[in-house]
């Protein structure tokens, strides 16, 4: 049965059309001839009946890419939260049709859910409306930190693993490296996402990514970056690290003893870009000239609680301990708003405490989880106190 | 039950079958094809046999089954109905995507992901519906990745 030359893409036609035109066709079969494929007044070829004795499309292995679409949309639809969304993954790693067919169920499904599926979405932008919760778990014996994506609302519940980062000291220059996978984290690791570097005291940041943030963009040339030879995956990406973001602090020197200021600039993936151009074949085109929007975040000034006698922000019961890593971060400058103007009331990321070694990240769109968690690591890192 | 008109439908082995025209016409094709050819009596169609026989026999359920019983036992119905092997599974989702039967397809497909949510990794999935891993050398890498990511 050779049904892969007759039917079209069902996206194309509704399902009335489909049935109009196989009528028009049929309609002029004489039923005593078995022939395939019949001219009509349709443009729809009509579809031809299954040879005697043949197997092929038969079978599960050889459906068509639309009808497979229509299993993967409800599996994809039913798969909406982790843990369940596993399904949706593993459905992924079938095969490459499969793969294909999910790929597109999920890249088409609710967007601006900043909804997180496969890797790749962890470069891409949050959720419009709400925050997505996640958890940042310490462990200082062996300086690593883990993001984790919160699936109840508990601190002690971990949720679903998302990235690892280390800290490593080279010198006078400290560097921490991302990745997928939280036993290996090196800058010549399969894994390897990207990495954050600093200055000696911490205040300033240069968050690199792994991946061109756009096309035509070109790969710093840092000294670390020239010392490993990457594994290069696809020969169309290039290796190194490009810069997508810069965090630095300052001392608040207008209130002297109040918490320290932070300024963040990132490049912010647009919704459509498609950061994951490794799994990506090579007929796939990537967006030409589609510079990311530079997107400028300023932490909120706390405001001093006379009778606590302490700085506070409201962190909605997000944020339980004292901390002077804690922080809210609104944009001054927004690609994604009209006109680029952030609207400094909206907190687009959120960190704080909520155990020795637990803390909250809420983020939202423009923000990646990726730069989200890159930028809360620089709370970490710097070493301005408040006086 | 109300007289109503029948409509006699030929699969591609030259089975006829005399079905009721209020269950037949849940099939959006030969909806389609009923008012397009205005033949109510005879309709021309080429399709496999057993799924014919097996979407008759559902269609028919259905009407019977909205009038007299409660959610609970249809459901039950359906669940013993979708007890099939993969094969069989196989050719009920080709017969009702081919007539386009909504509840039907609805059925199946739901049957197909509980199948797949079962299957607990890649493995399980390519045995139980006969799929070769065809991913090139490179690609694997990244599936490995991905699999490997793809825990709580």
């Amino acid at each position: 049965m050779s049904f892969s030359s007759s039917f079209r893409k069902s996206s194309c036609l509704s399902r009335r059309s489909r049935s109009l035109a196989k009528t028009a066709a049929l309609a002029t079969v004489s039923p005593t001839v078995n022939q395939p494929e019949i001219s009509s007044s349709s443009s729809w070829p009509p579809p031809s009946p299954p040879a005697e004795g043949e197997e092929e499309g038969q079978s599960w292995s050889t459906m068509l890419p639309e009808l497979l679409g229509e299993i993967m949309e409800r599996v994809e639809a039913s798969e909406d939260q982790w843990p369940q969304r596993q399904n949706v993954v593993t459905c992924a790693c079938v095969c490459k049709k499969w793969r294909e067919a999910m790929r597109e169920i999920v890249r088409a499904s609710s967007p601006g859910s900043g909804k997180i599926t496969f890797p790749s979405c962890l470069k891409q932008p949050g959720p419009s409306d709400f925050p997505n919760h996640c958890i940042i778990k310490r462990c200082k014996k062996n300086s690593t930190f883990y993001l984790f994506l919160s699936l109840t609302p508990s601190f002690t519940d971990k949720g679903k693993f998302l990235l690892a980062a280390r800290r490593y000291r080279h010198g006078a220059h400290i560097e921490y490296i991302i990745s997928l996978d939280a036993d290996d984290l090196s800058q010549s690791s399969n894994a390897y996402v990207g990495k954050l570097s600093s200055d000696f005291l911490g205040t300033n940041f240069t968050i690199y990514d792994s991946q061109p943030p756009h096309s035509g963009a070109k790969p710093s040339s840092s000294r670390t970056s020239r010392r490993f030879a990457s594994k290069r995956i696809s020969p169309q990406v290039p290796a190194g690290n490009f810069e997508v973001g810069k965090v630095s602090y300052k001392f608040n020197l207008l209130k002297s003893r109040g918490p320290r200021r932070m300024v963040c600039s990132v490049k912010c993936p647009l919704p459509e870009e498609r950061a994951d151009k490794h799994l990506d074949d090579s007929k796939a085109k990537i967006a030409e000239g589609a510079a990311p929007g530079l997107a400028i975040l300023k932490n909120k000034a706390p405001r001093w609680h006379e009778h606590l006698q302490c700085w506070c922000l409201n962190f909605h019961g997000r944020v339980t301990v004292a901390s002077v890593k804690n922080f809210q971060l609104a944009a001054t400058v927004d690609p994604s708003q009209p006109g680029g103007k952030g609207d400094e009331e909206k907190v687009l990321l959120q960190f704080g405490k909520v155990g020795d070694d637990t803390f909250t990240m809420d983020y939202r769109s423009p923000l990646s989880p990726y730069l989200a968690f890159a930028i809360c690591l620089t709370s970490f890192g710097t070493k301005l106190a408040c006086e | 039950m109300l007289l109503s008109k029948n409509s006699a439908l030929e699969s591609k082995d030259n089975e006829i079958f005399e079905v009721e025209e209020s269950i037949a016409i849940q099939s959006e094709l030969i909806k389609t094809m009923t008012t397009m050819v205005n033949s109510k009596a005879y309709v021309n169609e080429r399709n496999q046999m057993v799924p014919e026989a097996r979407c008759r026999k559902q269609a028919n359920y259905h009407v019977e089954q909205n009038n007299k019983i409660v959610d609970e036992e249809l459901s039950d119905w359906e669940s013993k109905f979708f007890e099939v092997d993969m094969d069989d599974l196989h050719e009920l989702f080709m017969a009702a995507n081919y007539l386009e039967i909504e509840s039907l397809l609805n059925g199946v497909t739901k049957r197909v992901g509980d199948f797949i949510k079962a299957c607990k990794n890649v493995e399980v999935i390519r045995q139980t519906f006969g799929i070769n891993n065809d991913f090139a050398a490179q690609q694997e890498e990244e599936i490995r990745k991905l699999n490997s990511w793809n825990h709580i």
